[in-house]
C-alpha cells in the first residue's frame, strides 16, 4: 500500500479488531495508560509482586491461609459459624479458583510501549513516511513557532497528557475504545469529556495563532 | 481480592468488619486512593496472606 | 512469556494500524479536533461501533462497572488540553516517535513527569479512584 491515510472502513476494522482481540487473548480490556503507570512505577510494580508471590499458585494452600488468617483475626467464635456454613455448601461444589489474578508483570507493560513504537515504525516505513525530524509539521509551526516555544508546549502538553490520563484512570485507547465499546458508565463520560476539551483546545489554538 | 475466593462465608466476617463499616482502616482502600497497586493477597487489617502459615 | 509475546504482536498491530490511520501526523489529528476532516472521526466511532458489537455478540465481557469518580473529569478535561497541544495520546506519542518525530521526545518526557506527578498529588489528597469498586 503506498502512501496515504486508510479509509474510515479500514481503520474502523484494524481498531475495533485489535480492541476485541486483546481482551480475547490476554482476558482484560486493553488500554495504554496503565502501562505507562506501570512503568514509571516499575520498582512499585516489582515490590507488590513480590508480596503477591508469597501466596503462591496452590488454590487449596490459598484457601487454608485465608481461613487461618480469618481465625486470627476474629477470634474462634468465628469459627462454629465458618464450620455451619462449610458444611452447608459443600453441596453446592464450592471449588477454589484455580489461580488467583496477579497483576501482570510490568515488563508486559513495557512490551507493549515498545509494541506501539515498532508498530509506528512499520507504518512510516509501509508509508515512506518515514523520516528523522526534529519538527511537527508546518501546521505546528504555524501555530507554536520552530523554537523553544514548541518545545516547552510539548513538554507541558505531555505533562497534562500523562497527568490528565492516569487521573481519569484511561486515554483514547482505556477509555475510547475499551471503554465505550463495552458501555462503561466513566469511559462513556470521560471519552465526551476529553474528546470535548481536545475540540476546544483546537478551536482555541486557531483563534490564538490568528 | 472477594472475587477471587469462593468460600463466601469466610469473607464475610471481612466486609463487615472493613468494608461494610468503617473502611478507612482497610490497608487496601488506603492503598488504592493514594492510587497505589494493591497487592492480591493484602488483607484488610494489613497483613499479607503466605501460602504456609496464615498470614504475617 | 507467551503473554508478553502476545501483548507485544497485538502492540506492533496497534501501533501499525493508529499509524496508517494518520494518528501519528499532527496535522491530521488537529484537522481531526476542527471537524475540518471527519475520516478520523468516523474510524474511531465505527471502531467503537464495531467493537460494541462483538463485545456483545462473541465475548460477553463480566466484571466491574467503571464508574465515573472523582478523577474522571477533571482528569479528562486536562488530557484533553494535552492532547490538542501535542496531538499525542500516551499511545501516539510512540507512533510519532516511530515515524522518526523525535519532538514526540518532549512530549514523552512530559507524559512520564505527569504521570509520576499525579501520584504524588494523589497520595497526597487521597480519592476514591474506583478500585474498591466490585
Amino acid at each position: 500500500m503506498s502512501s496515504g491515510y486508510w479509509p474510515w472502513w479500514l481503520g474502523a476494522i484494524g481498531l475495533g479488531g485489535i480492541t476485541l482481540a486483546y481482551f480475547r487473548l490476554l482476558g482484560r480490556p486493553f488500554g495504554v495508560t496503565s502501562a505507562w503507570s506501570r512503568v514509571v512505577f516499575a520498582r512499585e510494580e516489582i515490590d507488590v509482586a513480590r508480596e503477591e508471590a508469597r501466596i503462591g499458585d496452590d488454590a487449596k494452600a490459598m484457601e487454608d491461609a485465608l481461613l487461618a488468617a480469618t481465625l486470627e483475626e476474629f477470634g474462634p467464635a468465628a469459627e462454629e459459624a465458618m464450620r455451619k456454613e462449610l458444611a452447608s455448601s459443600t453441596a453446592e461444589g464450592t471449588t477454589p479458583r484455580a489461580e488467583l489474578a496477579k497483576r501482570p508483570a510490568w515488563t508486559e507493560s513495557l512490551v507493549l510501549l515498545g509494541g506501539i513504537f515498532v508498530g509506528g515504525f512499520l507504518a512510516a516505513l509501509s508509508s515512506r513516511s518515514f523520516g528523522v525530524r526534529t519538527d511537527l509539521g508546518p501546521e505546528f509551526s504555524r501555530i507554536f513557532g520552530d523554537g523553544f516555544f514548541g518545545v516547552a508546549a510539548l513538554f507541558l502538553g505531555g505533562g497534562l497528557v500523562g497527568f490528565g490520563t492516569t487521573m481519569a484512570g484511561g486515554c483514547t485507547s482505556g477509555h475510547g475504545l475499551s471503554g465505550c465499546s463495552r458501555l462503561q458508565p466513566g469511559s462513556l463520560v470521560s471519552t465526551c469529556v476529553f474528546l470535548g476539551a481536545a475540540i476546544g483546545a483546537a478551536f482555541a489554538m486557531e483563534a490564538i495563532a490568528r | 481480592m472477594y472475587s477471587e475466593f469462593k468460600l463466601k462465608s469466610v469473607l464475610r466476617f471481612w466486609q463487615e468488619l472493613y468494608c461494610n463499616s468503617d473502611f478507612s482502616r482497610c490497608a487496601r482502600h488506603e492503598l488504592s486512593i493514594q492510587g497505589k497497586p494493591v497487592p492480591i493477597n493484602l488483607l484488610p487489617n494489613g497483613k499479607t496472606l503466605a501460602a504456609k502459615g496464615g498470614s504475617r | 512469556m507467551k503473554r508478553a509475546a502476545i501483548t507485544g504482536v497485538v502492540g506492533i498491530v496497534f501501533g501499525f494500524v493508529i499509524g496508517r490511520i494518520g494518528f501519528g501526523d499532527w496535522a491530521e489529528v488537529h484537522r481531526m479536533h476542527l471537524f475540518a476532516d471527519l475520516r478520523m472521526f468516523i474510524t474511531f466511532a465505527v471502531g467503537v461501533a464495531g467493537s460494541m458489537a462483538g463485545f456483545f455478540l462473541l465475548i460477553r465481557p463480566k466484571g466491574y462497572k467503571r464508574k465515573v469518580h472523582k478523577g474522571t473529569i477533571p482528569g479528562s478535561l486536562l488530557f484533553g488540553l494535552g492532547w490538542a497541544i501535542t496531538g499525542a495520546c500516551p499511545a501516539i506519542v510512540l507512533v510519532q516517535l516511530g515515524h522518526g518525530q523525535l519532538a514526540g521526545a518532549v512530549t514523552g518526557a512530559g507524559i512520564v513527569t505527569g504521570v509520576w506527578l499525579q501520584r504524588k498529588v494523589q497520595e497526597r489528597f487521597r480519592w476514591d479512584s474506583g478500585t474498591c469498586d466490585t
